[in-house]
């Protein structure tokens, strides 16, 4: 496991792309809770970015970056292909099985990592934000905290079939953003129309599911109450449905991944 | 002791409509140089793949070591196969170190394959720096960065300058004289004579010929003669039985024989036939017309 895991690390390390975009991912995602505070979007944004309803905050705001992260993870998916290296690892002695190991275990890894980055920082944003020196109820909303990590590797595990699936970088990202802007959006509004149900199946599709943060948002904008009460209004964690959901499209992707990588001549 | 290093059996493969390979079957024994000829697009990449499990074969099977394929075989395996295929931004020293990690190999070893290509000097240029030959060559170093058992060289000397190519050629016959198996996939006759102890030959996917080069030249003499009337020439070389074949090659006929050619023998038969020459000659054949026969038989 750890050989798989250095191999992945040697390929990426030196890699400029990989380097640029994790290195621009990871200074906004730690100013991210600095600077959110800066933005006056409601009445009562102080509390958004204090204990403990900063753990939603955070989680929501990282959630816009992890594009970044389907970028990352898209080019060194389909790098592979392009440069027949998931073909020379094979005639080297990996089993196809090896393959996505490597790449799951590295995507588990960072998301880890990041979940730990999360915490961290975002207890001294909460720390420096915090009214009084009291932080009994810190932990209250962790529950974002596992969340984060389910979101990352769920997003990643979404780029990575798009990457094993159309095999050319610049293909797999238009891909990637169809599907997040006009694709899933019209699927949701056909589905609506369609099934008396419609909502139900709409709120699966995988990016509602791994972009779900289980607020609704137009809701805590709108309504006056929730406003004044964002305490009250922000749940504890993703909740049991959501956090399934997103490991079922991550186990999902993965297989089918697996699947095309099995059968695949490479 | 292990007779066979790799042995398959009606190994078959095609893409869509056309049948790449058509019920192989080949045993390459211990310690062979075995080259697969055949020209263009016979199968030969096609076959390697296979053996090297980035190809399903279609049906039939194979058997490395007397073993059912298995990816961890492999490590002990050295191929190059095709064009090199390497990250283009890392530099040779860490492309060989990730093939090292791959193939459990100590890392010492990366720095001896470089010195044995010539690289050694270019190590940290990244890959996509190199010339043709040089990525030709770090392919090569690869392919013997685990001390393999076996070397499966798919035209290994693609690209290389005329240098190279005696390196190359002079690399596989050290290799092959520690007891090491290699595999060698070509269209260059010349290359495979010069290095093969044994042969297969191929064409549209089917093994026209197999075994040791002995054995495939065993019609080992050929006589090449001309005359002015070249038709009655060949109606009397029809009915001439030492000759196992007769083929027009420019403005010659080349006749291979069965046994050892009596010059004289031959000349009279043809004088007494009102024939005169004016060429004949008695030589020794090379594989590329024992190729050249083979193929166009098939
Ligand atoms: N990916 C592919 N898709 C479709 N057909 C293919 C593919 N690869 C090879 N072929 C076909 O399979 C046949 C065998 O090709 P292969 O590459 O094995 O030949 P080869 O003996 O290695 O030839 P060469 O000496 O030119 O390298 C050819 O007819 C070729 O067109
Ligand atoms: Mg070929």
């Amino acid at each position: 496991m750890m050989r798989l895991l250095r191999i992945e690390w040697n390929k990426i390390q030196p890699y400029r792309a990989f380097r640029i975009l994790i290195g621009l991912y990871l200074v906004s995602f730690i100013a991210l809770p600095y600077s959110m505070e800066r933005i006056p979007f409601l009445q009562n944004w102080q509390q958004l970015f204090e204990f403990p309803t900063i753990w939603f905050s955070y989680y929501f705001g990282a959630e816009f970056l992890s594009f970044a992260l389907a970028i990352i993870v898209i080019t060194i998916t389909t790098n592979e292909y392009s440069n027949r290296t998931f073909r020379q690892h094979v005639i080297d002695g990996l089993s196809r099985n090896d393959l996505v190991t490597g790449k799951l275990l590295l995507m588990a890894v960072l998301a880890a990592v990041l979940m730990i980055l999360l915490v961290v920082n975002g207890y001294i944003a909460g720390m420096l934000n915090a009214f009084e020196a009291d932080y009994s109820g810190a932990w209250i909303k962790a529950g974002y905290i596992p969340g984060f990590f389910l979101h990352t590797v769920g997003i990643m595990a979404f780029s990575f079939f798009l990457g094993n699936l159309f095999r050319r970088t610049g293909l797999a990202i238009f891909a990637f953003i169809a599907w997040v802007f006009p694709v899933e959006l019209i699927l949701r509004g056909l589905l609506a129309g369609v099934a008396k149900d419609g909502g139900m199946i709409s709120d699966r599709l995988p990016v509602a599911v791994i972009y779900s943060s289980n607020v609704d948002m137009g809701e805590m904008f709108s309504n006056p109450t929730a406003i004044l009460n964002l305490n009250e209004f922000i749940p504890g964690s993703l909740g049991l449905e959501n956090s399934l959901m997103k490991i079922g499209w991550t186990v999902v992707f993965f297989g089918l991944s697996w699947w095309m990588i099995r059968r695949r001549d490479l | 002791m292990l007779e066979n290093v790799l042995k398959t059996q009606a190994l078959a493969k095609s893409y869509g409509r056309i049948k790449a390979v058509k019920s192989l079957d080949l045993e390459v024994p211990d310690g062979a140089v075995f080259g697969i000829l055949g020209p263009n697009g016979s199968g030969k990449s096609t076959t390697l793949s296979m053996l090297l499990g980035i190809l399903t074969p279609d049906s039939g099977s194979f058997s490395w070591f007397g073993q059912a394929p298995e990816p961890a075989q492999r490590k002990r395996i050295g191929a190059l196969l095709e064009q090199p295929n390497f990250y283009p931004y890392l530099s040779a020293r860490k492309n060989l170190e990730i093939a090292c990690l791959i193939k459990e190999c100590s890392p010492t070893r990366v720095d001896i394959v470089l010195e044995q290509v010539g690289l050694l000097a270019r190590a940290e240029s990244a890959f996509k720096t190199f010339s043709t030959g040089m990525k030709q060559r770090l392919a090569i170093a690869s392919a013997l960065l685990a001390d393999p058992k076996v070397l499966v060289l798919d035209e290994p000397t693609n690209g290389l300058d005329p240098q190279g190519i005696a390196e190359v050629r002079e690399l596989i016959i050290q290799i092959a004289k520690r007891g090491k198996t290699i595999l060698l996939a070509s269209h260059i006759l010349d290359e495979v004579e010069k290095v093969c102890t044994h042969v297969a030959v191929i064409k549209q996917g089917q093994l026209l010929a197999q075994g040791s080069v002995m054995e495939i030249l065993r019609n080992q003499h050929q006589v090449e003669l001309k005359a002015d009337d070249m038709e009655a020439l060949e109606r009397a070389l029809s009915a001439y039985e030492p000759a196992a074949e007769r083929r027009r090659v420019g403005n010659l006929i080349v006749l291979s024989m069965t046994g050892e050619p009596d010059g004289s023998a031959l000349n009279r038969y043809l004088y007494d036939q009102g024939l005169v020459l004016s060429h004949l000659r008695v030589h020794k054949k090379r594989l590329e017309e024992s190729f050249l026969e083979i193929t166009a038989k098939a």
